[in-house]
Formats: structure tokens, C-alpha cells, sequence
């Protein structure tokens, strides 16, 4: 089968098609600079690039140090050419045609359908890839620390992320139910006192009845006093039960309406605040980055200068090249002087001022460059600085509308406990008035009737009244305990405590069989590893390990066993303290075992500038090894070899 | 139909291409279903 991949602006090549064979080993060969790290990025970027077009963090810290995602810091190293605006990567083989689109500034406008991110730890060899870096100490982890095989690669941190979801709302869950269970512990004793002050209540309505009875019989002609006076009570113990009512309804509305709506006003605001905050700064960065404008005209005008410089140069050197054609034709030792034509000079003086003319261009190439970098680095920090601005601005519109809608949501309770209140103090004053029509009555009751009957008729008229205030309070207590708020729903406790219980039991039980399969993964996943590596091993005949494993949980480390010929065994190593060339080996094998493990249906493997470092006895068993591979799995196997003839890259086909 | 059920969980876990966010909407709403479920039946 035939792979054929086309690339437009990617790296240093404008375009190119590159034809790859699953048949045949394929060795993309030209000088330095010629274009082998490009086709290498574009194939790797094709083949690395999710659907959705985002990499996950951890993987795009890979596609960094791969060059598939551009360095800000180096933007003349990155995936698209620095001349492009964009740049198009396209791969067909067999059935399968893709594409992958990339702006300059990295947005993504064309994803490819198969793309799978753990291609850039299992599927590419090269030497900042992951496995050659964490070998050679240069990576964050310790060299034998391979649990990322196990967890970035399998599904087992998919299955941990879906558990950690799932444990935030365990916690949630558990939490209410502890409020919950409290309620009802709070509500019992409160729902006693209530029934007790009741029963009280009641009890002194019937004293305080029989004594208005009794004042009305001695007292015959208060009788009508007395009747506007216990009107006038039964207006007062009316309006204090319909002012208790109506507060519960407000601390109703507040609970269930009104306080999570002000809550969510409280995390828009915070939202807000801290979107104006990032504002402030992009904007000061702007403020600071334009400043530098001077800088750009001072860069300008040095990179002008040096080009100048250069050009002398260069007419220097071509004075000395043709010098140095005409020695050598003419045979004879000595030359005039290519510059002032009055003295003379020998071949030898010749080829010196050549190699010094080219040492002093390369580093006036390499002053320019780096002045351009400076340059452009600045361009594009600005350029994505003010294209940050632009999306925050947009952010604080949009927090805007959501706290406009919020504040409109609000008025709709808020108006309604308006209303309540104003219902609260219209009875209020009515129940003044009647109070105070209430005492004048009965004061003048007293003036006329049984001194003892009207003290005992106040002190138990009083006592009912300090009774009706403590059932008020308890009636409202009550009634905040009683509304539950779940999820937007509203429960009374006795229904939310089995509710909650049952939820945090479902959670619980997901939670350990999510924790459950990631561990069965894990182990899974190593073991199919090491089936992979033991394959390998005995495929490559390396005769200095014995073993090339990775250890089970909790640690997965990798170890080898190699011969002591002193203690005449077999003994573990770590894999840092191994030599060199040692590490070179064995970072073959790992990553030809973490393909056969992950992607094994991706046909892809990539070995970038590796395969020049071995020596010759072991890189033609690699090759031979490579080449079984491409036969028995037809995999498109791609290697780059650096040559020193000059042109654009080609495919050799071993 | 069993809410957050196992199946429903591998599904999510093995579509493989879906970012964290999504993951977190689908499960917010399949716990919202499995609350409701719950509490008709305990309110009945």
C-alpha cells in the first residue's frame, strides 16, 4: 500500500509530495536544513491532531517539544512557515484521505478524522520525543518512571477523570445529607414545643374566655364594653396569626427563590471581577509591547547595517572564489592580491581569507537572525495580546448579559416579597390600632369591674401573647428546616434524607468500579506491554539484557537484567545509570512496544535522526528488524539519514 | 433504564475523543434524570 502525504507552508517547506511505502522501510534523506524535520512535523501533526482540534494539557506540552504546536518563544522553528499565513498537511492511504489546516497564530481550521494524540508518545522516536528525553535525564520525570505508559496511553486516566467527576458529587452529596440529617434531628424537639405551646395556647383561650365570662356576668353593664373589647382581642390574635403566615411565605420565597439566585448574582460578579482583571493586564501588556516600538525601528535599522555589512562581504568572498579558481587552473603558487592587485598572495593565504570570509558571514547570518527573531517575537506577542483583549472584552459583554438576566430573574421574587411585606405592615398597623383600642377597652373595663378579676384577666392575656410570639418563632424555624433545596429541587427533609442516601450509594459504588476498571487497565495495559518488549527482544537479539520490564502497580518502573560477570548471574539496573548507546537500545524497543500496545491500528511509526546514532552492528539489526516489521504488519515505517548532497528532501525505499 | 449506569460510563470513557467539559455536562445531566427518578419514587 502506498501512503501520500502533501505539504503546503509547513516548517521550512513551501510544498512538497512525499510518497511512502508500507511495503518497504522509508528513509527520507537530505542535508541539514533541507527539510527532514518538516516532513516529520506535518506527518506527525496530521497523525496527533484529536477531532476536536484541542490537545489535552499533557499532550501538548509534547506537541511543543515535537514542534507539531508552534514555540511562542521560537516562532522560526514553528509547525507553519513563518511567511505563510497558513499551512495545509494532506495524507492519503488506502481508503483513508485527511487533511489538517493551521493558521499561523495556531488556530485550527481543519481537523483530521483519525487523529489520536497518543501518537506522539507511541508513535514517534526522535530525540526530544518523550521516551529518548525521560532516558537521557532531560525530562521532568526519573528515567525509569513509566507509569505515564500506563495511564496517558491506556484508557485508565479516562476512567480516573470520570471517577474524580463522580467523587465531587459523592462530596456534594454526603455533605447534604449531613444538613439534612440535622434538620430532622432539629425539627423533632421543635415540633414538640410546638404542639406543647399549642396545647398551652389553647388551654389559657378557654381561662381567658371563662373570665371575660365571669367579668361580663358581675359586671352587667360592661357588657358591651366587654363584647368590643374581646372583638377587638379577636382582631388582634387574628392578625397575628395572618402576620406569622405571611412571614413564613417571605422566608419561603427567600429560601427557594430569591437566596440561590443572589448567589449565582455573587459568582457572575466574582466571574466578572476577574475577567476585568485579566483585562487590565492584557491591556497593560499592550501599553508595554507597543512601547517597544522604538525597539522594532532599532532593530530595523541594525538588520539593515548588517546587511549592508554582508554584501561587502559577499563581494569580498566572490573576489576570493575566483581567485581561487584561477590558482588552481593556472597551477602557479602565487596569485596578485584579489583586493588591492598590487601585492600577491599564495593558495593557501587564499583558502584561509575563504574560511575566514565564511566564518565572519555565519555570524553576521546568525546576528541577523536572531535580530529577525527578536523582531518577530515581538510582532506576535502583540498580535496575540491584542487578539487576548478582543475575547476578554467579548467575555465581559457576555458576563454582563448574565448578571442583566440575573438582576431580571431577581425582581420577579423580590417583587413578590415586596408585596408580602406591604401585606405585613398593613396588618401591623391594624393590629396597632386594634391593640390600642384593645387597652383603652379594657382599661376602662377595669375601672369599673373586680380589681382581682381584671389583674388575673390581664396577666393571663399577656401570657398568651408572649406564647403566640414563641410559636411564631418556632412556626418560622420550622419552616426554614423544612424546604430542602437539591439540584434545583425542592424536598421536605423526610423525602431528601433517602433521596441523598440513595445518590451517595449510586455514586459510591460507580466511583469504586471507575477505580476498579483504571486499575484493571493499568495492569492490562503493562502486561500486554511486556508481552510486547519480551517479543522484541528476542526479535533484536540484544545480548547485553536479559529483561527489559516494566514493574506492576503502584510504581510501573522500568528495569533491565543484564549478566554480572563477577557474581556470574544476572542482576536489575535502573535504566538511567545505563551507558549511552545502552539507552539508545533500549528506547528502540520501548517505543516499538508502546506502539504494538496503544496503536497498533494507527500504521504509523516515525524514527527521526535516531537510527544515525548507533553504531553499525546494532543499527543493522534495527534495520533488518524494521524491515520484518514493514513485511509481516505493513506499517509505514519512516526514518529520516542526514546526507550531505545538497537539494530538496527524497524517499528511499530499503 | 438504569440511570449512570456502568454501560453508560464505559460509553463515555471509550468515545475517547470527547474533551472534559462535555464528559462533565453529559454526567450533570444524567444525574439530574437519576434525582428526579429517585425522588418520584420516594415521594410517592
Amino acid at each position: 500500500m502506498k501512503a501520500s502525504l502533501r505539504l503546503k507552508n509547513i516548517g521550512g517547506i513551501r510544498e512538497g509530495e512525499y510518497v511512502f511505502d508500507s511495503d518497504k522501510l522509508n528513509i527520507v534523506e537530505s542535508a541539514n536544513s533541507s527539510g527532514k524535520t518538516s516532513i516529520v512535523k506535518g506527518l506527525v501533526g496530521i497523525l496527533s491532531m484529536p477531532k476536536n482540534g484541542v490537545f489535552s494539557e499533557s499532550a501538548f506540552e509534547e506537541a511543543l517539544k515535537l514542534g507539531v504546536k508552534t514555540d511562542p518563544h521560537n516562532p522560526f522553528e514553528g509547525f507553519v512557515n513563518v511567511h505563510a499565513e497558513k499551512g495545509t498537511v494532506e495524507l492519503d492511504f488506502g481508503e483513508v484521505k485527511e487533511d489538517y489546516v493551521v493558521q499561523q497564530n495556531g488556530d485550527v481550521l481543519s481537523t483530521p478524522d483519525q487523529g489520536d494524540e497518543r501518537f506522539l508518545l507511541a508513535g514517534v522516536l526522535s530525540n526530544n520525543s518523550r521516551v529518548l528525553r525521560q532516558l537521557r535525564g532531560l525530562d521532568k520525570r526519573e528515567p525509569d518512571d513509566f507509569r505515564w505508559a500506563v495511564e496517558e496511553l491506556s484508557h485508565a486516566q479516562r476512567y480516573s477523570t470520570v471517577a474524580g467527576i463522580l467523587k465531587t458529587w459523592e462530596e456534594d452529596f454526603s455533605e447534604k445529607l449531613e444538613v439534612v440529617r440535622k434538620s430532622v434531628r432539629d425539627l423533632r424537639p421543635l415540633a414538640e414545643q410546638q404542639s406543647a405551646l399549642e396545647t398551652k395556647l389553647n388551654k389559657l383561650d378557654m381561662e381567658t374566655k371563662a373570665l371575660s365570662a365571669k367579668l361580663s356576668d358581675t359586671r352587667f353593664e360592661v357588657d358591651k364594653l366587654v363584647k368590643e373589647r374581646d372583638d377587638a382581642l379577636g382582631e388582634v390574635n387574628r392578625l397575628k396569626e395572618a402576620i406569622q403566615k405571611k412571614e413564613i411565605d417571605r422566608t419561603r420565597m427567600s429560601t427557594t427563590e430569591l437566596t440561590p439566585k443572589l448567589h449565582e448574582m455573587e459568582k457572575e460578579e466574582a466571574r466578572k471581577k476577574q475577567v476585568e482583571s485579566k483585562l487590565k493586564q492584557a491591556k497593560e501588556e499592550i501599553a508595554t509591547l507597543l512601547e517597544k516600538e522604538n525597539r522594532k525601528s532599532e532593530i530595523e535599522k541594525e538588520v539593515n547595517r548588517l546587511l549592508e555589512q554582508r554584501n561587502t562581504l559577499d563581494g569580498m568572498l566572490n573576489l576570493y572564489l575566483m581567485a581561487e579558481t584561477n590558482i588552481r587552473e593556472k597551477q602557479s603558487g602565487k596569485l596578485a592580491c584579489p583586493l588591492c592587485k598590487t601585492g600577491s598572495v599564495t593558495y593557501k593565504e587564499i583558502t584561509q581569507s575563504i574560511a575566514d570570509y565564511r566564518k565572519q558571514r555565519q555570524t553576521l547570518n546568525s546576528e541577523i537572525l536572531k535580530l529577525n527573531q527578536e523582531k518577530q517575537t515581538m510582532l506576535i506577542q502583540l498580535a496575540k495580546t491584542q487578539e487576548l483583549e478582543k475575547s476578554l472584552r467579548a467575555s465581559l459583554r457576555e458576563q454582563d448579559d448574565r448578571i442583566y438576566n440575573i438582576k431580571r430573574q431577581l425582581a420577579i421574587p423580590q417583587e413578590a416579597i415586596r408585596q408580602i411585606e406591604s401585606v405585613i405592615d398593613d396588618h401591623r398597623k391594624k393590629l396597632e390600632s386594634n391593640q390600642k383600642i384593645f387597652d383603652a377597652l379594657n382599661k376602662e373595663i377595669g375601672t369599673r369591674t373586680d380589681v382581682a378579676l381584671s389583674r388575673e384577666f390581664d396577666e393571663k392575656n399577656k401570657l398568651r401573647s408572649k406564647i403566640h410570639e414563641e410559636l411564631g418563632r418556632i412556626r418560622q424555624r420550622i419552616s426554614e428546616l423544612s424546604a430542602i433545596e437539591i439540584l434545583g429541587l425542592v424536598f421536605e427533609p423526610k423525602v431528601a434524607e433517602p433521596i441523598c442516601s440513595e445518590m451517595t450509594g449510586v455514586l459510591a459504588d460507580r466511583i469504586a468500579y471507575l477505580e476498579r476498571r483504571a486499575e484493571e487497565e493499568r495492569e492490562q495495559a503493562a502486561r500486554r506491554f511486556n508481552e510486547n518488549v519480551n517479543f522484541l527482544m528476542s526479535s533484536l537479539n540484544f545480548r547485553e539484557f536479559r529483561t527489559v520490564r516494566l514493574t506492576g502497580s503502584p510504581n510501573y518502573r522500568i528495569y533491565v537484567e543484564r549478566y554480572d560477570p563477577k557474581k556470574k548471574d544476572y542482576k536489575s539496573q535502573e535504566v538511567g545509570t545505563l551507558s549511552t548507546s545502552e539507552k539508545l537500545a533500549i528506547s528502540i524497543i520501548l517505543q516499538v512496544a508502546l506502539k504494538e500496545t496503544y496503536l497498533k491500528s494507527l500504521p504509523f511509526l516515525v524514527i527521526d535522526d535516531v537510527l544515525e546514532d548507533f553504531d553499525q552492528e546494532r543499527r543493522d539489526k534495527v534495520i533488518d528488524y524494521l524491515k520484518e516489521k514493514v513485511e509481516k504488519e505493513g506499517w509505514f515505517i519512516i526514518a529520516t539519514k542526514l546526507v550531505k548532497e545538497l537539494g530538496p528532501p527524497r524517499v528511499e525505499y530499503l | 433504564m438504569e440511570r449512570l449506569s456502568k454501560e453508560f460510563l464505559e460509553k463515555i470513557v471509550l468515545e475517547g475523543k470527547t474533551s472534559a467539559q462535555n464528559i462533565q455536562d453529559r454526567i450533570d445531566r444524567e444525574l439530574k434524570l437519576m434525582l428526579e427518578e429517585i425522588a418520584k419514587r420516594h415521594s410517592k
